[in-house]
């Protein structure tokens, strides 16, 4: 899973070495664009709706995991 | 003799050894130097959408940075500004997702050429009020029947060029003078 997210980051924002304590703003210095464009590709990847509200509750690439995971969004087979 | 109005934008290169806060705290001090002022003692508290500096209270900033490029506007009222590298993205779907109904129209009507300047110009307006983006992005629209609006409620939206490859715009209740100090050139080591 961590590598799935991490492929995604690596694509939209050239940035590697993600673990699941990396905080998008404060470790990557990430902009708002950035992450909008991460949560539009995740989106996409997951064939899921982030509420907007929701976005700017996951800071760090465990919120996303704990997210997914609440909602119930599971990865397709292809990504397990 | 300061100025209400007067924007000052001081442009550096981002560095992976420098935090934004670090940037922050050495953009102070240069703000000071430019305008002759003598240097209080400051703290920067908080970056975020409207960085607090305790210390200094009549002076509003705003932060921003993409690609190679981070700069902070300064004035001694609330201040918005926001860059952004023309990149790679899922533009029709970020703006049909995050934008206004009519910006989005307009935007599909000319090929999304000037989605980025859409992007900054509701950043910097939102910076300014203090704000970050939330629900409300997609409520306002910062273009009408004629394009790109100059103002919103009551603000000054300014797209400024800075360099090929970026759009940027900057939101203030009153513009009457922007200066741009560019360091990048200037630049020797990076603050430790």
């Amino acid at each position: 899973m961590l590598e799935i997210i991490e492929s995604i980051i690596y694509k939209i924002t050239g940035k590697k070495n993600i673990t699941y304590d990396t905080d998008f703003i404060k470790d990557l210095e990430l902009n708002s664009f950035d992450i909008i464009n991460i949560i539009a590709a995740f989106e996409d990847h997951f064939d899921v709706t982030i509420p907007t509200r929701d976005v700017w509750q996951l800071h760090q690439v465990n919120d996303v995991l704990k997210y997914m995971a609440e909602k119930g969004i599971a990865l397709p087979e292809s990504m397990t | 003799m300061k100025k209400r109005g007067r924007i000052d934008i001081i442009v550096y290169t981002v560095s992976a050894d420098v935090s934004s806060r670090k940037r922050l705290i050495e953009a102070v001090k240069e703000y000071y130097a430019i305008r002759g002022i003598r240097q209080k003692d400051f703290v920067v508290d908080r970056i975020s959408a409207k960085p607090k500096i305790k210390g200094i209270d009549s002076l509003e900033c705003s932060v921003s940075h993409s690609g190679t490029i981070w700069l902070c506007a300064f004035s001694e009222i609330p201040v918005g500004i926001d860059i952004e590298k023309e990149k790679e993205a899922n533009i029709p779907g970020i703006s049909g997702r995050f934008f206004h109904a009519d910006e989005n129209e307009w935007l599909k009507e000319n090929g999304y050429k000037d989605f980025f300047s859409v992007w900054t110009a509701k950043e910097s307006y939102v910076k300014c009020l203090g704000k970050g983006i939330t629900d409300g992005f997609d409520e306002f629209s910062v273009v009408d029947r004629n394009g790109l609006m100059g103002n919103i409620n009551g603000m000054e939206l300014r797209h400024i060029y800075l360099e090929e490859g970026y759009r940027m715009c900057l939101c203030t209740e009153k513009i009457e003078e922007i200066f741009i100090h560019d360091k990048r050139m200037s630049e020797k080591e990076p603050c430790k």
